[in-house]
């Protein structure tokens, strides 16, 4: 067991905290926002720095980084609120590592590490409540290929990516698969609207949209358990990034309540304000040690990603929202102006508690899966692969 | 980073395992089971203790010559987990984690002959006495006086909140030997016998139901001079090394799941609601775990695991209340029901009612919830 950071984990957290901190100030993050998918220059930086392919194997251009890498250089990220679609385009480029054939690996990844290409996943539904649940979006198998049908929501990075992977069923066989689709084909009607967090997003409608036979994605005995870690990784990469966001917003509450004076002291000197501060340290504290349980778990048990990434996503998102409203609280009137960095990040954490799933979803959907199967009695940390 | 066991401590780990499954007894187990209150009855914690000690595994902390384990925090997280999940009695920590490494860090050599080889055997059964009426979280303000007379201190005053005092035969007790200087500067630290003339233990009722605390009355008990550990006016030093042992050596969160496991058994039929709040308390725990884990882990022997103590004694102590919250609303009107459970509940109300009351103490006792705050904010947030 190691309970801390490995040099190299250490290496990629402080390179990216110190080009971030040089390149990507509050300031500088207004370039990337409200543009389709960030910044292009810091696209181009993100492949430069090798962050483009952190997540993916050697065998495909990548640094074969895991879960607590990934995590690491999120956490960085989510300090300085990067509105870059870097975890959602990592889960399309993963999924195309873990379950596509070589010959799609070899025409897309290159790019995709590189950054000339960006994928994106498109896999949240109109009415979804997790996204473990059944797909609507069907494909019927045609003469020379497929046909799809449905409508797909929340494409974070869409607009303005090459290439969608697309989950949808089988209309015969009801089997989940997964589709390239390129967005500006015929028959794809493509919504691109900015995100609460500054990012942007797509929604998008099938119809009747023509696929070659070589556009799905690997084969389908594959697909539905590699799409499952594909967006349990995903869940649980969102956490670090919100992790740092909280980290961030906490030392700029303290800051800030340090400075203000009222009645004759600072803030920071009524008991009241002190615990409240203490409070938040606490679930950051938490939040920090979530993230990491659960990317050690990944890495150690992928097949059982829905559980460790409810947990993760309950416990971080019930903390986000609470150090982000104390957050506001805590700076008073400028608290709810844009100005500073903490209605940025307020809305940032929004965001990200109210994707893949609400906590409370991803608590009841834990929650029952426990008590089926006693799961709730074994050691988190020290139980091995069952 | 990662959670992966070398094959050295799966080797512990199986070797506890199969301690734990040849030793543990059925008594044993429901005794632990039972118990609402901090630790076991004597009955339980005492047989266990001794099962510990004859196989060497009684006092991690201690020093190897004392009888102490040279296990790595990570080994004492295993052991903990395994003895938990187990349903292995709590071992009663009065003696062997807290007086125990006072008396070897401080005490004389007359004091470590007589007292540790005791503590060990289990001859002995020790109980706090730190809380005063008008000290608690505050526990410098303590005025329990020991006045020198000849070879002896003359003691009066008043002690609370002693757990298991009614049990105990020796006390470990801060009295106020000097009012100058600073407060903390007066105080000493003494080993003395209940039974010793004067003193009187009166029990206290608490809202679980449960007789574990009590007040201890002090009317000129005569405690010798030569039971003083450490220098006179010096048992704060003696108190805040003692502190340490408590906040810093507990391991909290097997401990925990075993309550998890109890009231689970109770969510027979939960509601959406339940199920989610199961989940979240599930959420929570894991993450307490690791926290907890990672602390442990990284700590040298006898190392103090510094500000995250308070975090996690804050956590520790509102988790167990999240757990036994749940606990009684899976009851539901079960939970009426007090002391008088019957076969269709299977006796759960007899058990998670009184631990749900009891579990509100946690965020009182050990330095209450609003001191960990403020220690919180001054150590981590250096405010």
């Amino acid at each position: 067991m190691q309970e801390g950071l490995t040099e190299e984990q250490r290496l990629i957290r402080s390179s990216a905290q110190d080009w971030l901190a040089g390149n990507y100030d509050f300031r500088q993050r207004e370039a990337g926002v409200h543009r389709d998918g960030g910044a292009p220059a810091a696209w181009s930086a993100f492949a430069d720095l090798g962050w483009l392919g952190l997540p993916l194997p050697e065998a495909n251009g990548g640094f074969g980084g895991g879960p607590v890498e990934t995590g690491v250089l999120l956490q960085a990220m989510g300090r300085h609120l990067v509105v870059e679609p870097y975890a959602a385009a990592m889960q399309a480029a993963r999924l195309l590592a873990l379950a596509g054939t070589p010959a799609q690996q070899e025409r897309w990844l290159a790019g995709s590490v590189g950054g000339s290409a960006r994928l994106a996943l498109a896999h949240a539904e109109p009415g979804d409540v997790l996204p473990w649940e059944a797909r609507r979006t069907r494909a019927r198998r045609v003469d020379g290929g497929w046909r799809l049908d449905g409508a797909k929501q929340l494409v974070v990075g869409g607009a303005g990516a090459q290439r969608w992977v697309v989950s949808a069923r089988d209309a015969e066989g009801g089997d989940l698969l997964l589709f390239f689709v390129d967005p500006a084909s015929a028959g794809v009607a493509v919504d691109a609207y900015d995100t609460t967090d500054g990012g942007r997003a797509a929604d998008a409608v099938f119809h009747d949209v023509a696929l070659d036979a070589d556009a799905i994605v690997g084969d389908a005995a594959q697909a539905k358990a590699k799409l499952g870690q594909v967006l349990a990784e995903g869940l649980v990469a969102q956490c670090w990034q919100a992790t740092g966001a909280m980290q961030a917003v906490l030392e700029q509450a303290t800051q800030y309540t340090q400075q203000r004076r009222q009645f004759g002291q600072s803030l920071s000197q009524f008991q009241v304000v002190q615990h409240r501060l203490a409070e938040m340290a606490v679930q950051v504290h938490e939040a920090e040690a979530a993230c990491e349980l659960a990317a050690m778990r990944l890495a150690r048990d992928p097949s059982d990603g829905r559980a460790i990434a409810a947990s993760v996503r309950n416990k971080v998102a019930r903390a986000a929202r609470f150090v982000s409203q104390e957050a506001v609280q805590l700076h008073g009137a400028m608290g709810v102006c844009e100005e500073l960095p903490v209605a940025a990040t307020f809305r940032h954490l929004l965001a990200f508690a109210q994707q893949g799933g609400a906590a409370a979803d991803h608590a009841a959907d834990l929650g029952a899966a426990l008590l089926a199967h006693g799961g709730y009695a074994r050691s988190a940390t020290l139980e091995e692969t069952r | 980073m990662n959670l992966d066991l070398g094959p050295a401590d799966r080797a512990f780990r199986d070797e506890v395992r199969a301690f734990l499954a040849a030793i543990l007894t059925d008594d044993l187990r429901a005794g632990q089971r039972a118990t609402t209150a901090m630790y076991p009855e004597p009955e339980i914690s005492g047989p266990w203790q001794r099962k510990l000690q004859e196989r060497g595994w009684l006092v991690p902390l201690w020093p190897k010559e004392w009888g102490g384990t040279g296990w790595t925090g990570l080994q004492r997280f295993i052991f903990e987990t395994e003895c938990a999940l187990a349903g292995a009695p709590l071992v009663h920590p009065m003696g062997v984690r807290l007086v125990g490494p006072v008396i070897l860090r401080f005490g004389t050599d007359a004091q470590k002959r007589d007292y540790l080889p005791r503590i060990l055997s289990g001859a002995d059964y020790w109980c706090q006495g730190f809380s005063e009426p008008n000290a608690g979280s505050d526990l410098a303000s303590l005025s329990l006086r020991a006045v020198k007379d000849g070879d002896d201190y003359v003691l009066s005053g008043t002690k609370i909140w002693t757990t298991q005092a009614h049990h105990a035969n020796k006390m470990f007790a801060l009295v106020r030997t000097s009012n100058e200087g600073k407060r903390q500067q007066g105080i000493s630290f003494l080993l003395l016998d209940m039974k010793s003339p004067g003193l009187t233990v009166r029990p206290i009722a608490t809202i679980g139901g449960d007789h574990d605390v009590n007040e201890v009355f002090f009317d000129n008990v005569r405690v010798p001079q030569a039971n003083r550990v450490g220098e006179e006016n010096a048992g704060w030093e003696c108190a805040k090394y003692l502190l340490e042992f408590e906040r810093g050596a507990g391991i909290f969160s097997p401990r925990l799941r075993a309550q998890l496991k109890k009231v689970a058994e109770a969510l027979r039929a939960p509601g959406a609601d339940l199920q989610r709040r199961f989940g979240e308390v599930a959420a929570d725990l894991d993450t307490f775990e690791w926290l907890e884990l990672r602390t442990m882990a990284a700590l040298p022997p006898g190392g103090n695991p510094g500000p995250v103590a308070s975090i996690l004694k804050l956590r520790a102590s509102r988790l167990k209340q999240a757990i036994g919250e749940l606990g009684v609303e899976a009851l539901r009107a079960g939970a009426v029901r007090w002391r008088s459970s019957g076969p269709l509940d299977g006796g759960l109300a007899d058990i998670l009612v009184p631990e749900y009351c009891n579990s509100r103490a946690f965020t009182i006792f050990g330095g209450a919830a609003e001191i960990q705050l403020g220690l919180i904010a001054k150590t981590v947030l250096r405010l």
